[in-house]
């Protein structure tokens, strides 16, 4: 690989790294409180968090992108092109996270709610300090998934030309007509996801409550 | 401190409160008594709005409970409550069990909080378990950190909803030793329970329910020896058998 | 009954697409000419008279060049006019033709594997293709422009310093705007029809790419678009043949030769190109083809 190409795929990967990193955060936040409302005990919240569910995960990812890239604008709202793919990427993947979460919220049992309110504690706070710190524990590995399939996606903005490392392939490809380039790209989002998974690992070992050991 | 005034509630078309009227006063123990699916949970559940009722008056240190103006967090900082399966919080210690509220309620500081869950600690007999967290602990010591996570509170009543249930034979006496020594200390204390020798060792009322209803309040003596109604006298023939 | 009819089209579609639909549905509208004097045994422009119709690959995808189009199911533009001409010029009849789709990948291969006798499909001329292929004389000089919206101030490529100006991924083109305006900030699509409707939601300044293909998104719509900036690179246009065939190349290089002069080719530009004015002809040598 020339000097030139090389630096186009590590320009590519800075700007992988830095949307993957803003899309994880941005989804995590968005979804997890989407995730809530569908568990609100607000009929309209829940209503409304269960259509933003559905509507999400049931169209592509690339329509997004399109559409807060090309239709946004014509609303007046005309964010740069790599917020477009940072704002597409993470209400996509919040519907998928809002999932997770409320599957997480549900399956822990009614007399922790009822324990944490008893003592005074309000709604938010019993969101808070009780369910999603045991939510977060239980979904760590379906979250982790998720967020790997996340940075893949990342890749899907090469089309609304964010220049992140598929698009930047895709020009070096056009370039020097050597289709290996997309090994090389496959490679660095490996950089991205196989750390990313191991984290996710580890966070899951260290969160782990201890055992039952009858004292 | 508890009153309730004509209170009915349904499920649907079951009628599962009928007519409660009474009262508890302050340092008095009530203990609750009665057949499965009588409504005493539910009625004590009242108390601190953990169940809604559909007429009549909840009131808790002169607080309408049921009032949607009341607010319900204040009430419930004033009333403990123990479950019967525990449900301590199991990503939090014994010690973080109990100081949650007060640091993140009643805006304890940290440094107090901990050494009166400490002190509550120490005095539901385990102390050496502050660390530890509720998958480390035996259901008896669960529930005794259960009841030290209500009292951090300091509440001016303390309900336990059959407390011994969930526990082994060995280990009800342990915590029920624990509820001894709270009532002789002045808690006032709405227990249900099947625990018919606690009642006699420390109730000075025993509300006797069925169907729904309040059928006999008694003072434990009478309860026991003497019961007005025909009704308590067959549920005791069969609770005393066993 | 309207399920039918759409299923029918979509057939009709698919078979056009495929190359059997449209060339075969006007098969003898009436001689205008007269057919010239048939050419030797074995030559090819023998063989394409004794056959009666010329077969020629052209684009069916190129608005104002080869374009299938929809509503007509018959496949128009510049480089089909310039066939109909050829075969004008056969058989006194400019129907007399076969079309099938000739994309950039087969073109080549469909003159030497002699599954058509001609080819137009915006092909340039150039010293690599001259080894495998003939070519006519130069009948089109497109070059690489700017598409911009009608408001816009950009007149030229001296205007795009710091302007987003957007082309396709892997294109001649923008390897060319990087030379040309190195001041540019270059974004690339996947397709053009992308990169246009970036830019008419305010994501780019201008579009660049051959003329012939900004003129396609131009002319759909020349209250919105031009085209603008006059030609930066030049890329001549010929009519492809297979290797070896002096006869039929000297009929084609004619039938070229007399639309220059005769003032047709000037009549075909203005119908198909929604450009300011008419440039002068080509040169007879596509070598002689220089930038402005």
């Amino acid at each position: 690989m020339d000097e030139a190409s090389f630096g186009l795929m590590m320009s590519g990967l800075r700007t992988t790294l830095w949307l993957s990193v803003t899309s994880i955060v941005a989804s995590l936040i968005l979804g997890t409180f989407i995730g809530v409302l569908r568990v609100s005990p607000v009929l309209l919240l829940r209503k409304i968090a269960g259509y933003y569910v559905e509507f999400f995960r049931n169209v592509p990812l690339l329509t997004v992108l399109f559409f807060v890239f090309l239709g946004l604008p014509e609303t007046g709202i005309t964010l740069s092109i790599f917020n477009s793919g940072l704002v597409g990427l993470s209400i996509y993947t919040a519907a998928y996270v809002a999932e997770v979460v409320r599957a997480g919220l549900q399956s822990i049992s009614h007399g922790q709610t009822e324990a944490a309110r008893s003592l005074g504690l309000s709604y938010a706070q019993t969101l808070q300090y009780i369910l999603l710190p045991q939510t977060f524990r239980i979904t760590i590995p379906p979250l982790g998934n998720l967020l790997i399939a996340l940075v893949k996606n990342t890749s899907i903005a090469s089309a609304i030309v964010v220049p992140e490392v598929m698009y930047q392939a895709q020009v070096v490809e056009g370039r020097t007509f050597n289709s290996n380039i997309f090994l090389f790209a496959g490679l660095l989002y490996l950089v991205i996801t196989i750390p990313l998974g191991l984290l996710a690992n580890v966070t899951e070992q260290r969160l782990r409550l201890p055992e039952r050991s009858n004292a | 401190m508890i009153e309730f005034r004509k209170v009915n509630k349904w499920f649907g078309s079951n009628h599962v409160l009928k007519d409660i009227n009474f009262k508890v006063d302050e340092k008095e123990v009530v203990v609750v008594a009665g057949p499965s699916g009588s409504g005493k949970s539910t009625m004590l559940r009242c108390i601190n709005r953990l169940e809604t009722i559909d007429q009549g008056e909840v009131i808790v240190d002169g607080m309408p409970v049921q009032d949607k103006r009341t607010d319900i967090n204040k009430v419930r900082q004033e009333v403990g409550i123990v479950f019967q399966q525990f449900n301590l919080f199991p990503h939090l210690t014994a010690l973080e069990n109990i100081t949650l509220a007060p640091i993140k309620v009643r805006k304890t500081e940290r440094t107090e909080a901990e050494k009166l869950g400490k002190a509550l600690l120490e005095r539901v007999g385990i102390p050496e378990k502050a660390h530890a967290y509720p998958s480390q602990l035996s259901g008896g010591q669960q529930q005794r950190v259960a009841i030290a996570r209500g009292l951090a509170m300091r509440p001016k009543v303390m309900l336990f909803d059959e407390p011994t249930s969930a526990l082994d034979p060995e280990m009800i006496k342990e915590v029920l030793d624990v509820m001894v020594d709270l009532a002789r200390e002045g808690m006032t204390m709405v227990v249900v329970t099947h625990e018919m020798g606690f009642a006699r060792q420390v109730a000075q009322r025993v509300v006797f329910m069925d169907l729904g209803q309040i059928v006999e309040i008694n003072t434990p003596e009478e309860f026991f020896t003497n019961p007005r109604e025909e009704r308590t006298r067959l549920f005791l023939s069969k609770i005393l058998k066993n | 009954m309207k399920r039918w009819i759409l299923i029918l089209s979509l057939v009709t579609l698919v078979f056009a697409i495929a190359g059997c639909g449209p060339s075969l549905a006007t098969p003898a509208a009436q001689p205008a000419m007269k057919a010239m004097a048939k050419a030797a045994d074995g030559t090819l422009l023998r063989k394409i008279q004794d056959r009666g119709k010329l077969i020629a690959g052209v684009k069916y995808d190129v608005p104002l060049f080869g374009f299938l189009n929809p509503q007509t199911n018959k496949v128009e533009g510049f480089d089909v006019d310039m066939v109909k001409a050829v075969a004008e010029a056969i058989f006194g009849d400019p129907n007399a033709v076969e079309f099938k789709e000739a994309i950039s990948k087969n073109r080549v291969p469909f003159l030497t594997d002699g599954v058509v006798d001609i080819v137009a499909s915006t092909m340039t001329i150039n010293a690599e293709r001259v080894q495998q292929i003939d070519f006519s004389d130069p009948y089109y000089v497109a070059g690489q422009s700017l598409l911009v919206p009608a408001s816009s101030t950009i007149t030229s490529i001296k205007d795009l310093k710091g302007k987003n100006v957007a082309s396709a991924k892997g294109s001649t083109s923008e390897t060319n705007i990087r030379q040309k305006a190195p001041d540019a900030n270059v974004v690339l699509f996947d397709t053009y029809a992308e990169a246009v409707a970036a830019m008419q939601a305010g994501r780019a300044d201008a579009v660049t790419t051959d003329d012939i293909i900004l003129f396609g998104f131009a002319s759909k719509d020349t209250t919105k678009l031009k085209v603008v900036g006059g030609q930066f690179t030049i890329e001549p246009y010929g009519l492809g043949m297979q290797k070896g065939h002096q006869e039929f190349r000297d009929v084609v290089n004619k039938v070229v030769r007399d639309m220059k002069t005769s003032g047709k080719w000037a009549a075909i530009y203005k119908q198909w190109i929604p450009a300011d004015k008419v440039p002068a002809v080509p040169p007879q040598n596509w070598q002689d083809v220089k930038l402005p």
